[in-house]
């Protein structure tokens, strides 16, 4: 009875917290999605009005060329939020191959995979994707190349882990026994039962890959000028702290909101579908 | 015990062959010729057919594949990384120069990060499910949320424009590193309060606490004498994790705050087009990572011997 309570209690804040940070997630789409009709200003067209303080005119101000910024942060959400779907994908396809592939052949087949994904983990978060750019160059569709092949190792490790426990059930070998095939049995039968915690870990992935991503464009590694991408504008603003505060200081609070509500959705979905999951 | 050192350790030499591999690899997989990217980024204008061959020639890129990887991982062993293109010096005197400002930036930015996130997580757990409790949990999800570098240019606007207490840039002084290892810690020290707060409350619930209740000591007591040695394994653990993060994030804060260091000296070397200095930075970053990751895990199994059974 009490378990059965906490569950609830569990599944109430769950739900509160899909509900208030999916609203604000849903927001930001919208905003991306319409941002030509959201946008008060031109993101791009230079203005006469540099380094504006924030003024009812231009709620967030200028910023250096007279750009109105909260229209540049309206027009860059699809930028930040296009880094963290596309680059988790690529690495939840890629890293969720290897590591069912690993699992389920096992033997040298696994050997070499975990080797490899090994290798791939000895180099510490950004410095991965710094890898890759310094040989694709800089760019915003590298960027979202180079982060996603950085998370591959996670999904790799958790998917292998997964299928590990479920190939010695016995319905997998009874499938086996009825003639099916590898590739049914992997597509039909070991897929759906790991897609839930690859999708919780896809989650919590886009928080951290957008993080990922507006810091290799902070370093000049991703969008270039005059791209409104939020992490290029925190540096345009860089040299201009004393003077212009604002020009930095807005475009990284929308990636704060956008994490945020990305992190605290994910453990929300999280905490709604593990019905293990204790406080 | 021995078994256990020496399997983690023989783990280590494929994992560091195939580094070596993927960093090797770095200049082959380059479009384009390696030599004219490299000469055009670090001397600009049109570059000769003879620099091109001279290039090649000293850098071994006309022999077979196999001959430059031999010849790359021998050289790397014996601590020739090669030469800078764009600073024409030795990689490893470069590196050399640069490692003592990472190391002190990262282990203060690691202390930094433990003292803020144990005494977050302690506090969050000591009153946990009141305001206290609620609001550093959202300060530690704002750490972990939010994008290192602004928070490196927050605390520049705050303590170095607004206040004048620490400089904004440079290496000189004791004072120019605390900005750096603040923002360093201040992520990592996000991710221990939360897991030092759940870990704790998980404790707490032990028979043994228990009996240190009726045994009537007060609750301060039982929290720091008896939950929190049992409590921060799990946060010792992720420590060596930790590091590596501090390694990384070395790039973004030494970048933000214009710091010598080998982060500063990889994003250089990408935008120079400076890939020996890229290959051997990297090299030597993911390295050092390696071991240090080597050595928790093999430290963590003298301190907890269930470790070695599993």
């Amino acid at each position: 009875m009490l378990s059965y309570r906490n569950n609830r209690l569990v599944h109430k804040f769950a739900r509160k917290r899909i509900i208030i940070y999916g609203s604000v997630l849903a927001a930001i789409v919208m905003l991306s999605l319409f941002a030509p009709y959201f946008a008060p200003y031109d993101p791009i067209q230079i203005g006469m009005e540099g380094r504006k303080p924030p003024s009812l005119d231009h709620i967030f101000g200028t910023d250096r060329l007279g750009r109105d910024i909260w229209s540049r942060i309206i027009f860059g959400a699809k930028y930040s939020l296009s880094i963290g779907i596309i680059s988790v994908s690529i690495g939840l396809i890629f890293g969720t191959t290897m590591g069912v592939i690993s699992a389920y052949y096992g033997g040298l087949v696994d050997t070499i995979i975990m080797r490899f994904i090994d290798a791939l983990l000895a180099f510490p978060g950004i410095l991965l994707a710094l890898v890759v750019i310094a040989v694709l160059g800089p760019g915003l569709i590298n960027v979202m190349l180079a982060v996603g092949i950085s998370t591959v190792p996670e999904y790799a490790r958790l998917a292998r882990g997964k299928v590990l426990s479920i190939i010695q059930l016995e319905y997998i070998e009874a499938i086996h026994s009825i003639g099916g095939s590898n590739m049914r049995v992997i597509l039909k039968h070991i897929l759906p039962n790991i897609s839930a915690p690859i999708t919780i870990l896809a989650t919590l992935q886009v928080g951290n890959a957008i993080l990922i991503g507006s810091g290799l464009s902070f370093l000049g590694m991703g969008a270039q000028p005059p791209t409104p991408e939020w992490g290029l504008m925190t540096a345009e603003g860089r040299n201009f702290m004393s003077q212009a505060w604002w020009i930095s200081t807005f475009p990284g609070i929308a990636i704060l909101i956008t994490v945020i509500s990305i992190n605290q959705f994910g453990d929300g979905l999280r905490e709604a579908i593990d019905p293990y999951l204790k406080e | 015990m021995i078994n256990h050192t020496t399997k983690r350790i023989l783990e280590v030499i494929p994992v560091l062959l195939i580094v070596s591999v993927i960093v090797f690899s770095m200049m082959h997989l380059l479009p384009g010729d390696p030599t004219l990217l490299m000469l055009a980024g670090a001397e600009g204008g049109s570059i000769p057919q003879e620099r091109l061959n001279e290039l090649r020639e000293i850098m071994g890129l006309n022999k077979p594949l196999y001959e430059q990887y031999i010849n790359f991982i021998t050289n790397a062993l014996s601590g020739d990384l090669g030469t800078s293109i764009r600073l024409r010096t030795p990689v490893t005197e470069v590196l050399l120069q640069k490692i003592p400002y990472t190391l002190m930036l990262s282990l203060l930015g690691l202390i930094f990060s433990l003292i803020l996130g144990v005494f977050i997580g302690l506090i969050a757990a000591l009153f946990k499910d009141t305001w206290i409790d609620h609001f550093s949990m959202t300060l530690s999800l704002i750490g972990v949320s939010m994008p290192i570098y602004w928070l490196g240019l927050l605390l520049i606007l705050f303590f170095s424009i607004n206040l004048n207490i620490f400089p904004s840039s440079g290496a000189t002084g004791w004072k120019s590193i605390v900005l750096p290892a603040l923002t360093l810690g201040f992520v990592s020290a996000g991710l221990i309060s939360r897991l030092l707060r759940s870990s704790l409350l998980e404790v707490l619930n032990e028979d043994y606490i228990r009996t240190a209740k009726g045994k009537g000591l007060t609750n301060t007591i039982i929290l720091i004498k008896h939950a929190l040695k049992n409590a921060m394994i799990p946060v010792i653990t992720i420590l060596g994790l930790q590091f590596g993060n501090m390694l990384a994030g070395a790039v973004v804060t030494e970048t933000v705050f214009s710091r010598p260091g080998l982060g500063r000296l990889v994003v250089n070397g990408i935008l120079w087009k400076d890939y020996p200095l890229v290959q051997g930075t990297v090299l030597f970053i993911a390295c050092i990572y390696v071991f240090v990751n080597l050595f928790v895990d093999i430290s963590y199994s003298w301190f907890d011997p269930r470790i070695k059974l599993k």
